[in-house]
C-alpha cells in the first residue's frame, strides 16, 4: 500500500529541541523558588511507627512543612495508574503508621533549600516497633507477619485479595480448557519443571520527578514525569479528596518510562505539600530513591507441565504461577494474568490448557508495571520448556515452534476466557506473520549452519538459541484514546491528544497519522499532548496501546476534519460536497474552476467570511474490541567460554510482525531497545537484597544496565504485515522486543554446553557450575 | 566562594558553595542540557567538555572550573548540527535525556580519534548510557557521520 | 562527600601543612569515588597547581605524577612504548571516557579499592611510590600496610625494564566492576597479582615455572563472596585467568 506520510521514517517532531538540551523535562521546568521535598525513609523492612517527633526539625530555618501519617488523609488507594474501576487492591495510604519495605516513606519534609531539608530529616525522631519481615515470596502465604493488617483495604471487584494470608490476589478454576491431567497422561512425551524469573528495574535515565503549584485561581497544577496524566489526576483527586476540576496534570517531555512511570510516584507528595503550604514545590528523586522506593518487575515462579505426542504435536500446557508483588499490589492481578493471556494463545493447537496461581505480598520494593509485564516472565518459562520438549523429542526447536504456533486466520479459546484483569474477548488473527518471522530469523542467524553449536577453539563454543513471543495492542474495550484537530488561521492545525509520548515517538507517529488521514503535509501540524486542561482523554502510554488505540482516534479526528473542510468549501462555493476534493492541503472543485488553499480558507473562516465565519474543529475517539497481537521471533548467537562460563552476545536477530510500521525507524528502535533491556535482564540485571531486606543494588554501580559494548550486534527486521483493525494496518511494537532474550539465551547456553538454567539471571557462575556438574557425571 | 569561568565562550562570575558540583552550577545558570541521571558517576548524562575533553560534571567540583572553559551542547551551536542530524535521522534520539551528552561526546571523539574503528567508537562512547535505543540506531547514525567502515 | 573549605595550595609544603593542621582534611583526586563518601570534611585540598600531572621518562624509569588522569595513562605514547596495551586493557572498561578524564592515578592508588584494576596492573611492575613526607615506599608495602596516613602521594615510579606482561580480567557486564583481575610480569621471576578477590589486589612473586596453578592460587590467595560472585567461583576462574596470562607471557 502506498502512503504519503505513514510508513515513512521521518525524524521525531521533538528531536531537535531535545538534542539541543532545551528545557523540556520536569526538573527543567520547576519554579526556582519551589520548595524542595525529600522523604524520611524506613530503615526497616517491616515496622510500625510507635511515635514520631518532628519538633526539632520544624524549628530549623527554611523548613516549611513536615507531614507524617497523622497529617494526611487516610484514604486507601492504588497507585497503579490503570483504568477504572482499578484491577489492583486499594492497599496504599499516602503515609501510614506501618512501613513495609526499606525505603518506604515515614515522613514528607519540604523546605527552602536542599541542605536544610537534609538536616531536618536527621532531626526527626522515630520510635519503630520492628517486625519480622516477609522477604521470601515462597514463604509469604500464611506467614506469621501480616503485611497489610489494616481493615480499610479493599478491591473494586473480586480478585481473591486475602490480606490476612498475605495474598494480594488469586486466580483459579477459570482458565481451564480441556482436561489437562488426562491429556498430559496420554502424551508420549511430557515434562514438568520449575522456573524462576527475578525482579528487574526500569532505569529510565530521567529519575521520577514532579513539581506542583497553585495557579492564580488556586487550582493545583502538577507537572509530572507520568505515563498517564488522566489516571494521575483521578488518583490524586481520590487521595486528597479534591474534585478533579481543581486539578491539572501536565506531562512535559519524559526521560523514559518503560512502565516505571505508569504508577503514581512522588506526584502525591508535591501535590500535598503545595496544598498545605500554598507554595510551589518539587520532588525529584535521587537514583537511590528510584531504585529503592519506586517499583520493580514482579519476581515469579512457574511450574510448567508440557506434553506432546511423538510427532511433536503439543497437546497440553499447564502453568501454575506464584508472583511477588512486594509491599503493595499495583498491577498484581493484571501482570499475573498477562503471563497467561499473552502466551497461551501462541500454542493454540494444544487442546488442554490450564493457568492458575497466586500473587503474594512481601516486604520488598513494590512491584509494578514494566514493559512486557507478565509476558516476559512466562516467555522465559514456557519458551525454555518448549526447547526442553524439543530436546526430549529429538526435534529441532525451530521446527517444533513452526509446527505448533498460531497462524493467520486462526484463533485460541484463551482470548475469550482471560484478558487483563477479567474476561477477555474472542478474536481471530487477521494478521499473523509469526511463521514468516521464525523462518526469516532462522535464515538471518544461519541456524542450519550453526545449530546446535560450533566449537571454534578449545575453550570457545558458539551456539544459537531461539524463542518466540506475542503481545497485544492495548486492552480491548478498556483502553480509550481521543484526539482533537483544530484549524488555525495561516492554515495550520493543532493536533491535541491525551496520549503520552515518553520518548517512544508517539507524538511523531500520531502526527504522521493525522497528516495521512487529512492529506495535509506534516509540517502543517503542531502537536500538543498530555495536559488534562487542554488535551482530550487518553488512558496513557501503557499496554502497547498508543499507536493502535490513539492512532485510530487521530485518524478519525483527521477524517472528520477533512469532511468539515469539504463542507465549508461546499458552503462558500455553493456547490455540492461531492464536487469538491481536498488533496495535499488544497481544496478544489472537481471542474477545476475553484481553488482555495488552507491559508486562504482559514483567513476567510476567521476574518472575512461574514456569516460563514466558524472555528473548524474535529474530534475522534477510539476503543477497540480487538487487540491484535504483534508477534516476534528472536534468535541469538552466543560465544561461550567453557572455562569461565562467560557468554558474549554476538548477534541478536529479531523479526517482528507489528503490522504496518507507521514510522519504520522508530518501530525498529522500539524493538532494538526492548531486546537490549531483555538481554540485560537475562544476563546481569538483578535486584538483590541483604538478609534483612535492604536493597543492595540501589545504585547504577551495582545494578548494571547494558552499555554499548555489551552486545556485538542487533539485527532487527520488520515483517510485511497489515492488520485491518489498526490505523493504516498498524499493530503495537512498544513491548514485544523485550520478551524473547531470556529464553533464547538460556536455550543457546543449553545448545552450547548442555546446561539448562531455570533460574534467572544467566550468570557465568551458574553456567560454569553447570559445566562442572556435567563433567562429574 | 567566588569563581569566574567561561561557559560556551561567555564569562560567568559565580557565587558558589565550596563543595558544589559543576553539574549543579550549570543547571542553576540555566544550562538545562546538562542532566542528572545517577548519584554515582555512572550514567554519563551530565557530560560536558572541559577544555574540549568530556568529563562528568556530577563529579567535577564547580570550584575546580575556575578560570577554565566549559562547553555544553548549547555552546556547540551549528557544530552540533551534523551530529544531531545523524542521530535523529535514525530515530535514535528517543526520550532525548541522554542526547545532549552523547552529542558532546561524539564531538569530542571526532577531535580526539583519528580514523577510529567501530570498536574504538563504541569504547569511546561506552560511558554514555541510554536505556531507550539499544544503541544500535545511535551507532548507525554515528557510523555514517564519522564515515567509519 | 561534603566539605566546608576548599584549599588550593601553591606548593607541597603548604598542602602538607593544611593536612597536618586540620583533623579532618582530605586530598582531592578526581573526586569520582571520593564523592560517594558520606563524610563531611573540614577542608578539601586541591593539588592542581602543584604540577603533579605528568608522565616522564628517564634512563631507568617512567614517572607518573599523582594527578595524571586514567585517560592520559591509557593514551600516553611513552607508556604504550614500554608496556604495550597492558595499561589500556586494565583501564578501558572503567565507566567511560568522561570518568577516566577526571579520575587520577593517585586517587586510584590511595583509595585502595578492591575493584581497582589499575592496582592489579601496577602491582606486578615493581613500582615505588614517592610521598611528600615518607619518601619512597614500595608499591606492595603501601597496598598491604599503609603507614602514610596524612601524607601526600607525589608520583609513581615504574621501572622501564619489565618482563613479558599480561593482564586478564573477567566481568559480567562490560562496565561493571570486575569479578576478578589477574596481572603477570614474567622476568627472572614471576610477579603475579590477583585483584577483585573482591578485596584489593595481592602480589605474589614466584619462581619462573608454576608447577600447579590451582594449588599456587589456593595457597597464596583468599577469595570472598560479594554481589558479583562467590568465593569458589572466583577461585575457579583465578586458575583459568592465570593460566591464560601465563600462556601469554611464554
Amino acid at each position: 500500500m502506498n502512503f504519503k506520510t505513514v510508513k515513512h521514517s521521518i525524524p521525531k517532531v521533538d528531536a531537535n529541541g531535545l538534542m539541543r538540551g532545551l528545557p523540556a523535562y520536569t526538573d527543567d521546568l520547576t519554579d526556582e523558588n519551589a520548595l524542595i521535598i525529600k522523604c524520611l525513609r524506613s530503615p526497616h523492612a517491616f515496622a510500625k511507627i510507635r511515635s514520631i517527633n518532628t519538633e526539632k526539625a520544624l524549628q530549623l530555618n527554611e523548613i516549611e512543612c513536615i507531614l507524617t501519617h497523622k497529617d494526611v488523609p487516610r484514604i486507601p488507594i492504588t497507585r497503579a495508574g490503570q483504568g477504572y474501576p482499578e484491577p489492583s487492591p486499594k492497599d496504599y495510604f499516602i503515609l501510614d503508621e506501618f512501613v513495609r519495605y526499606v525505603g518506604d516513606e515515614v515522613a514528607i519534609i519540604a523546605g527552602r533549600s536542599e541542605k536544610s531539608v537534609q538536616k531536618a530529616i536527621k532531626l526527626i525522631e522515630v520510635d519503630f516497633e520492628v517486625f519480622e519481615p516477609v522477604l521470601d515470596f515462597e514463604k509469604a502465604e500464611n506467614h506469621p507477619s501480616i503485611i497489610h493488617p489494616e481493615k480499610e483495604i479493599y478491591t473494586m471487584f473480586p480478585m481473591g485479595l486475602d490480606a490476612q494470608k498475605n495474598v494480594a490476589c488469586s486466580y483459579t478454576n477459570t482458565m481451564i480448557v480441556g482436561d489437562v491431567n488426562k491429556t498430559l497422561a496420554e502424551c508420549d512425551v511430557a515434562l514438568n519443571h520449575r522456573y524462576y524469573t527475578h525482579a528487574q528495574q526500569h532505569v529510565a535515565m530521567e529519575p521520577h520527578s514532579s513539581t506542583a503549584y497553585l495557579d492564580y485561581q488556586q487550582r493545583l497544577t502538577i507537572i509530572s514525569s507520568t505515563q498517564n496524566p488522566y489516571h494521575t489526576r483521578r488518583i490524586i483527586g481520590e487521595a486528597l479528596q479534591k474534585p478533579l476540576r481543581d486539578i491539572r496534570v501536565i506531562k512535559p517531555r519524559i526521560g523514559g518510562g518503560f512502565g516505571g512511570k505508569q504508577q503514581i510516584h512522588n506526584d502525591l507528595f508535591s501535590a500535598i505539600v503545595t496544598l498545605k503550604t500554598g507554595k510551589p514545590s518539587k520532588c525529584i528523586y535521587t537514583r537511590k530513591e528510584v531504585f529503592e522506593s519506586t517499583f520493580t518487575r514482579h519476581e515469579m515462579r512457574f511450574d510448567i507441565q508440557l506434553g506432546a505426542d511423538k510427532n511433536g504435536n503439543i497437546h497440553a500446557l499447564d502453568i501454575q504461577l506464584l508472583s511477588n508483588t512486594g509491599a503493595h499490589g499495583e498491577h498484581a492481578l493484571t501482570t499475573f494474568m498477562v503471563a497467561g493471556s499473552k502466551l497461551l494463545p501462541m500454542y493454540n493447537k494444544a487442546t488442554a490448557l490450564r493457568f492458575e496461581g497466586k500473587v503474594v505480598y512481601t516486604n520488598r520494593c513494590p512491584a509494578g508495571a514494566y514493559r512486557g509485564y507478565g509476558a516476559i516472565q512466562a516467555n522465559f518459562a514456557v519458551e525454555s520448556a518448549i526447547d526442553e520438549l524439543a530436546h526430549k523429542l529429538q526435534m529441532d526447536p525451530v521446527e517444533l515452534r513452526l509446527k505448533n504456533s498460531i497462524k493467520e486466520g486462526e484463533t485460541s479459546p484463551v482470548f475469550k476466557v482471560m484478558g487483563e484483569g477479567g474476561e477477555g474477548i474472542e478474536q481471530k488473527m487477521e494478521s499473523c506473520k509469526l511463521d514468516y518471522c521464525i523462518s526469516r530469523g532462522r535464515d538471518l542467524i544461519k541456524w542450519k549452519q550453526k545449530f546446535p553449536f560450533l566449537k571454534i577453539a578449545p575453550n570457545k563454543i558458539r551456539s544459537v538459541g531461539t524463542a518466540i513471543a506475542m503481545q497485544g495492542s492495548g486492552i480491548p474495550l478498556l483502553d480509550m484514546g481521543s484526539a482533537i484537530v483544530k484549524l488555525n488561521d495561516d492554515g495550520f492545525f493543532n493536533l491535541l491528544v491525551g496520549a503520552t509520548d515518553i520518548g517512544t515517538g508517539s507524538d511523531t507517529i500520531l502526527t504522521q497519522i493525522a497528516s495521512e488521514a487529512l492529506d495535509v503535509p506534516i509540517d502543517r501540524f503542531v502537536i500538543t499532548s498530555s495536559d488534562t486542561d487542554v488535551t482530550p482523554f487518553d488512558v496513557g502510554a501503557y499496554a502497547s496501546s498508543t499507536t493502535f488505540v490513539t492512532g485510530n482516534a487521530v485518524r478519525k479526528a483527521a477524517e472528520n476534519m477533512k469532511k468539515k473542510i469539504i463542507q465549508t468549501g461546499a458552503k462558500i462555493w455553493q456547490i455540492d460536497e461531492k464536487q469538491i476534493t481536498f488533496q495535499n492541503g488544497i481544496l478544489k472543485s472537481k471542474d477545476g474552476l475553484k481553488t482555495i488553499t488552507l491559508k486562504e480558507l482559514s483567513e476567510g473562516l476567521y476574518y472575512s467570511f461574514a456569516e460563514d465565519m466558524e472555528q473548524l474543529i474535529a474530534s475522534g475517539s477510539n476503543t477497540s474490541p480487538k487487540s491484535p497481537p504483534p508477534f516476534m521471533a528472536g534468535f541469538v548467537e552466543i560465544e561461550l567460554d567453557t572455562e569461565t562460563g562467560k557468554i558474549d552476545i554476538l548477534d541478536y536477530v529479531a523479526v517482528v510482525d507489528c503490522g504496518t510500521p507507521i514510522n519504520p525507524n522508530l518501530a525498529k528502535i522500539q524493538v532494538e531497545g526492548g531486546v537490549l533491556q531483555g538481554i540485560g535482564m537475562a544476563m546481569f540485571e538483578d535486584v538483590k537484597y541483604s538478609k534483612n531486606g535492604r536493597m543492595l543494588t540501589n545504585n547504577m554501580m551495582n545494578y548494571k544496565i547494558p552499555n554499548r559494548c555489551d552486545v556485538k550486534k542487533l539485527t532487527v527486521e520488520l515483517a510485511e504485515s497489515y492488520d485491518p483493525a489498526g490505523p493504516y494496518g498498524a499493530k503495537s511494537v512498544g513491548e514485544i522486543g523485550i520478551d524473547t532474550p531470556l529464553a533464547a539465551i538460556a536455550n543457546a547456553i543449553y545448545n552450547a554446553v548442555g546446561v539448562r538454567i531455570r533460574t534467572l539471571p544467566l550468570t557465568p557462575e551458574k553456567i560454569l557450575n553447570g559445566i562442572l556438574k556435567n563433567e562429574k557425571r | 566562594m567566588k569563581i569566574s569561568l567561561n561557559i560556551n565562550n561567555q564569562k560567568y562570575d559565580c557565587q558558589i558553595e565550596p563543595d558544589e558540583t559543576l553539574l549543579n552550577l550549570l543547571r542553576k545558570l540555566g544550562f538545562k542540557s546538562v542532566k542528572k541521571g545517577c548519584d554515582t558517576a555512572t550514567c554519563g548524562v551530565c557530560t560536558v567538555l572541559l577544555n574540549e575533553n568530556p568529563i562528568l560534571s556530577c563529579s567535577y567540583l564547580a570550584v575546580r572550573a575556575d578560570g577554565k572553559n566549559i562547553t555544553t551542547v548549547e555552546g556547540l551551536g551549528k557544530k552540533a548540527d551534523a551530529i544531531i542530524d545523524a542521530i535523529v535521522n535514525e530515530g535514535a534520539d528517543q526520550c532525548g535525556f541522554c542526547g545532549p551528552a552523547l552529542i558532546l561526546t561524539v564531538y569530542a571523539l571526532q577531535k580526539e580519534l583519528k580514523n577510529p574503528t567501530m570498536e574504538d567508537v563504541n569504547r569511546y562512547l561506552a560511558g554514555n548510557l541510554c536505556r531507550c535505543s539499544g544503541y544500535e540506531g545511535q551507532l548507525r547514525g554515528i557510523k555514517k557521520f564519522l564515515g567509519v567502515k | 562527600m561534603k566539605f566546608k573549605n576548599y584549599a588550593k595550595p601553591q606548593n607541597l609544603a603548604e598542602a602538607y601543612q593544611i593536612l597536618q593542621n586540620e583533623k579532618n582534611a582530605v586530598i582531592l583526586g578526581g573526586n569520582t569515588y571520593l564523592r560517594l563518601n558520606k563524610k563531611t570534611f573540614s577542608t578539601a585540598i586541591d593539588l592542581e597547581n602543584l604540577g603533579l600531572n605528568f608522565i616522564k621518562e628517564n634512563d631507568e624509569n617512567i614517572e607518573i605524577g599523582a594527578y595524571t588522569t586514567l585517560h592520559e595513562i591509557e593514551t600516553n605514547a611513552i607508556i604504550k612504548k614500554y608496556f604495550g596495551d597492558f595499561f589500556t586493557k586494565s583501564l578501558k572498561h572503567i565507566v567511560g571516557i568522561q570518568f577516566r578524564n577526571i579520575a587520577t592515578i593517585g586517587g586510584s592508588i590511595c583509595g585502595k579499592y578492591g575493584f581497582s584494576e589499575l592496582i592489579t596492573a601496577l602491582s606486578v611492575l615493581n613500582c615505588t611510590l614517592v610521598f611528600h613526607q615518607n619518601g619512597v615506599i614500595a608499591f606492595k608495602d603501601f597496598i598491604e600496610n599503609s603507614q602514610t596516613k596524612n601524607d601526600i602521594l607525589v608520583k609513581i615510579i615504574i621501572p622501564k625494564k619489565c618482563g613479558r606482561l599480561s593482564y586478564k580480567m573477567l566481568r559480567n557486564a562490560d562496565s561493571d566492576f570486575p569479578i576478578l583481575t589477574v596481572a603477570v610480569n614474567k622476568n627472572s621471576q614471576l610477579n603475579i597479582a590477583i585483584g577483585s578477590c573482591p578485596t584489593v589486589a595481592k602480589l605474589i612473586s614466584a619462581k619462573n615455572e608454576l608447577e600447579n596453578i590451582s594449588e599456587f592460587i589456593s595457597q597464596n590467595f583468599t577469595f570472598g563472596n560479594d554481589l558479583r560472585a562467590t568465593a569458589s567461583y572466583r577461585e575457579n576462574i583465578a586458575s583459568v585467568l592465570l593460566k591464560r596470562a601465563l600462556e601469554e607471557t611464554l
